[in-house]
C-alpha cells in the first residue's frame, strides 16, 4: 500500500518541462522544483551539442538565469521553455 | 671494490678475463706509466692515431668511437671530437683514483642496458661543452663516495636514469642540466645527494623526491639536493623544483670530503614545490549581473565573452543590448516618463515571428500557407508575456528587433490610439504610430511592411485577449480595434550607419535619443514634425562613441574583482586592442559644456608655438629663416619634407 503512495508523492515532486527550440524540436525534462536552471541548461546543451553560452532560455519572456528554479519561476506542469540562439547583429 | 684496492700489477694480468671476444687488447702498445687498466677498446681502424689522453692511442677516427667496458683506475680524458661508448649490456666502472674527464667536444655514451658506475673514490667530470648521452635503458650509477661533477654547458640527452647511493653525489657548479619531460632521472635521496648548483632545468621537468629507487616508471623525476655553503642545512635534504630564474648562485664547496661529512637526512615524504600556472579566465565566467529591469524584473548575466562583441568591428550581442537598455531605462530616463514606457527584450520579435517564412531578398521564397495560423499562435503565446498589466495603458512600447543579423527598432507610440470607442469617434482622435527605425536606411519598404504587419497583428490579438468586451482590462468602455488607425513612420533624419557592424549601437543611441532629450519626447502631437537631427545634431558621432560608452559602463558596474579578471581575460584573449584604454575613459559621450571663464593663458600657449625640436630643424636647414620664403614654392615644400631627396627643379 505504501509503495503507490510514495510513487504518487514522487510524481508530484517532479515537474514536466518542455524545452522547445527554434526549429520546434521538443525535449521534455522532469525537474524537481528545487533544482537550478543551470543544470537544465547544461543537460540540454550537452544533448544538442551546443555551447551553453550561445543559448538563451526564455520562460514567459524572461531569460532564465542560472540560479533560477522552477519554484521561483512558478512553473507548472507542461510549461514551455523556449530556446533561442544568441543574437548578433551589425 | 676489492679490485680497486688491489695493486695495478694484479689487474694488468686480469685484463683479458673481462673483455668481450671481439675486442683487441691495447695494453702492449700503451706507455708504461699511468694506464687505464682492465680496459678493452674496440678499435676499428688502427692506422689513424688520435689521442684519448695521449695514452689510449688507437681508436676509430671514422666513427670517432671508443668502446670501453671495464674498470677505469686512471685519468682518462675524452677530448674534442672523441667519444667514449659504453657498449650494450656492459658495465663501465670508474674506480678508486679513476677520473673520467669529458672535455669540450667530448662525448660519453651510455648505450642501452649498460651502466656507467662511479664507484668509491671515483670521479667523473664533465667540462664545458662535454656531453653525456644516456640512451633509453642506460644507467648512470653514482656509488657511495663516487662523484659526478658537471660543469657549465652540460647537455644531458635522452632518458637519463641515475642512482646515487649513500654519500655518492652528483653536483655541478653552474651546470646546465636541461631536462625535457622525457627524462627519467631518479636518484636515491636517502643515501645519496645530488647537488646541482646554478642549474638550468626546463620548467616542464618536475623534480620529485623519492625515498627509494623505483626503477624507471616513466615519470619525470629528478632529485636535486641543495647544498648550502655551510654544508649543514636542513634544506640540503629538501627537494626543490627549480626554474631557471630561481637557480642558486651559491658556490659549491670544492672540497669533497667535507661534503661527505654532511649529515644525510632521510626524506619525510613527497615534497614538491610546483609553481602553479595561472589558469586562464574562462569565457563563461560571469562578469556582472544587472539589477532587475523595470520591465518584468529580468536580470541579465553578462559573461566574459560578451565583452568581445564590444570590440570595434564586432557585432553587438543581445546580452549587451539588454544591459544597455536596462541601464538607459533605470538611470537615464526620467522617473515620470519611464512609467509610461514598456520595453520588450530582444527575443520578443523572434518569438512573434517564429515559424513564419523569412524575408526572401529575391522575393522567390514561397510563402508558407501556415503563416497566418502560425502568427496567430505566436501572438497568443507572446500575449502571455504582458499578462500582468494592460499594454494599452502605456504610451510607448519599445521593441528591439534582431533579424538576419541586423538590429532594428520599433517603437509603438500611443497604442491606445488604435482603439476607438463605439459611437464616440470624435473623442479619441490621436492615432497610434509605429516608428520604424533601421540604421541601414530602412528605405526598402519590404522589411518595414513585414514587421509592422506582425506588430499590428500582435496589437489586434492583445485587444482581443485583454481589451475586448468582457475581457480582463476592458473596463466599462466598449472599445473597438481599427487597424487603419495605426500609422507607420520612419524617423526623419535619423542617423544612418556608415559601416556594417555598428547597427546595435545606433539602435541603443536611438532609444536614448528618443527618451533622454532635453525637450519632451516624441508625442502624438509632434510626431509628424519630428526631426531627429534637430534633437541630436551630431548623432553619428555619438553613435560612434556609444561602443566605448557601453564598455566603460560595464567595466564601471562590474565589481572590483570582476574588473581585474576582465583585464586579465582581455590580455589573454587579446581583446580590446583597438581600444584606447585610459584615454578613452575620459572621453565624453556628448560635447563638454563651454567654459564661462577662459583658462589660464599658459594652457593655451602650446597651441600657438612651435615646439622646440621643430624650431631646431628649421634653423639647421636654413641658417636664415627667410631663405624658406625666397625659394620657389615646389622646391620649398620638397626641401622641407625630403631634404635628402632634393632634386633640381626644372625652372
Amino acid at each position: 500500500m505504501a509503495a503507490p503512495a510514495e510513487a504518487e508523492a514522487e510524481a508530484q515532486e517532479f515537474i514536466k518541462i518542455k524545452v522547445v527550440s527554434q526549429d520546434s524540436n521538443e525535449v521534455i525534462f522532469r525537474v524537481k522544483p528545487g533544482t537550478s536552471m543551470a543544470k537544465l541548461k547544461n543537460s540540454y546543451a550537452s544533448r544538442t551539442g551546443a555551447a551553453v553560452g550561445t543559448l538563451r532560455f526564455l520562460f514567459d519572456g524572461t531569460r532564465l538565469k542560472d540560479e533560477d528554479t522552477p519554484k521561483s519561476l512558478e512553473m507548472e506542469d507542461d510549461d514551455v521553455i523556449e530556446v533561442y540562439q544568441e543574437q548578433l547583429g551589425g | 671494490m676489492n679490485n680497486a684496492l688491489k695493486s695495478r700489477n694484479d689487474e694488468n694480468h686480469r685484463q683479458s678475463e673481462n673483455g668481450p671476444g671481439n675486442t683487441t687488447r691495447e695494453s702492449d702498445e700503451e706507455p708504461k706509466s699511468k694506464r687505464a687498466k682492465n680496459e678493452e677498446f674496440e678499435i676499428e681502424n688502427e692506422t689513424e692515431h688520435t689521442s684519448v689522453n695521449n695514452r689510449l692511442k688507437r681508436f676509430s677516427v671514422e666513427s670517432r668511437k671508443l668502446q670501453v667496458d671495464n674498470v677505469l683506475r686512471e685519468v682518462l680524458n675524452v677530448g674534442s671530437g672523441e667519444s667514449l661508448v659504453v657498449s650494450e649490456n656492459q658495465t663501465f666502472i670508474i674506480d678508486v683514483d679513476g677520473i673520467l674527464n669529458i672535455l669540450a667536444g667530448g662525448k660519453v655514451v651510455i648505450s642501452n642496458n649498460s651502466v656507467l658506475e662511479v664507484s668509491l673514490g671515483g670521479k667523473m667530470q664533465i667540462a664545458l661543452g662535454g656531453r653525456l648521452f644516456v640512451y633509453q635503458g642506460g644507467h648512470l650509477n653514482v656509488r657511495p663516495e663516487g662523484m659526478l661533477m658537471l660543469d657549465p654547458g652540460l647537455a644531458v640527452h635522452n632518458g637519463l636514469s641515475t642512482t646515487t647511493h649513500q654519500t655518492g653525489r652528483i653536483f655541478g657548479k653552474g651546470a646546465e642540466w636541461s631536462l625535457t619531460p622525457l627524462h627519467n632521472v631518479q636518484a636515491t635521496i636517502a643515501t645519496g645527494r645530488t647537488v646541482l648548483q646554478k642549474t638550468n632545468i626546463t620548467p616542464k621537468a618536475s623534480l620529485q623526491k623519492t625515498s627509494c629507487h623505483n626503477g624507471r616508471n616513466g615519470g619525470e623525476k629528478e632529485e636535486v639536493m641543495q647544498e648550502s655553503p655551510t654544508g649543514k642545512k636542513d634544506s640540503e635534504v629538501a627537494t626543490e623544483e627549480r626554474i631557471p630564474d630561481k637557480a642558486d648562485v651559491e658556490n659549491v664547496r670544492e672540497n669533497d670530503e667535507e661534503k661527505e661529512e654532511v649529515q644525510q637526512h632521510p626524506p619525510a615524504g613527497k615534497e614538491s614545490f610546483e609553481v602553479v600556472p595561472q589558469e586562464p579566465v574562462p569565457e563563461k565566467e560571469i562578469l556582472l549581473i544587472t539589477p532587475p529591469s523595470l520591465f518584468g524584473g529580468e536580470k541579465i548575466e553578462l559573461l566574459m565573452k560578451d565583452i568581445r562583441t564590444l570590440d570595434r568591428g564586432q557585432y553587438l550581442n543581445d546580452s549587451v543590448m539588454l544591459f544597455m537598455m536596462n541601464y538607459i531605462s533605470s538611470n537615464q530616463i526620467k522617473q515620470e516618463l519611464i512609467s509610461k514606457i514598456h520595453m520588450f527584450n530582444t527575443f520578443f520579435y523572434n518569438s512573434l515571428s517564429k515559424d513564419i517564412t523569412p524575408l526572401g531578398f529575391s522575393g522567390r521564397v514561397d510563402k508558407n500557407p501556415n503563416d497566418e495560423s502560425n502568427l496567430e499562435r505566436n501572438c497568443l503565446k507572446v500575449q502571455r508575456w504582458t499578462r500582468k498589466f494592460d499594454i494599452f495603458k502605456t504610451e510607448y512600447i519599445v521593441i528591439p528587433i534582431n533579424e538576419n543579423s541586423h538590429w532594428m527598432l520599433v517603437t509603438i507610440i500611443n497604442p491606445q490610439g488604435a482603439l476607438y470607442e463605439n459611437g464616440n469617434e470624435e473623442h479619441n482622435k490621436p492615432k497610434c504610430f509605429i516608428l520604424f527605425y533601421d540604421p541601414l536606411s530602412g528605405l526598402n519598404p519590404t522589411r518595414r511592411i513585414r514587421i509592422t504587419y506582425m506588430i499590428k497583428e500582435y496589437l489586434k490579438t492583445m485587444y482581443d485577449q485583454t481589451k475586448a468586451v468582457g475581457k480582463k482590462f476592458a473596463g466599462n468602455v466598449n472599445y473597438e480595434f481599427d487597424k487603419n488607425r495605426i500609422i507607420e513612420l520612419r524617423p526623419k533624419n535619423a542617423p544612418i550607419q556608415n559601416n556594417f557592424f555598428d547597427c546595435g549601437l545606433y539602435v541603443l543611441h536611438f532609444i536614448e535619443g528618443l527618451f533622454c532629450g532635453f525637450d519632451h519626447p516624441v508625442t502624438v502631437d509632434n510626431i509628424l514634425k519630428f526631426d531627429y537631427s534637430k534633437l541630436w545634431p551630431e548623432a553619428e558621432k555619438m553613435c560612434e562613441l556609444m561602443r566605448d560608452k557601453v564598455y566603460n559602463l560595464i567595466k564601471k558596474k562590474a565589481g572590483h574583482r570582476a574588473r581585474s579578471r576582465l583585464e586579465r581575460f582581455e590580455q589573454e584573449k587579446k581583446i580590446g586592442l583597438d581600444r584606447e584604454g585610459e584615454a578613452r575613459k575620459s572621453r565624453r559621450h556628448s560635447a563638454a559644456p563651454s567654459r564661462r571663464t577662459p583658462r589660464n593663458p599658459k594652457y593655451y600657449r602650446r597651441f600657438y608655438s612651435l615646439s622646440p625640436p621643430a624650431v631646431k630643424v628649421v634653423m639647421t636647414l636654413f641658417s636664415n629663416p627667410r631663405e624658406i620664403a625666397s625659394l620657389p614654392l615646389t622646391r620649398r615644400v620638397r626641401s622641407l619634407r625630403f631634404p635628402e631627396l632634393e632634386l633640381l627643379v626644372p625652372y
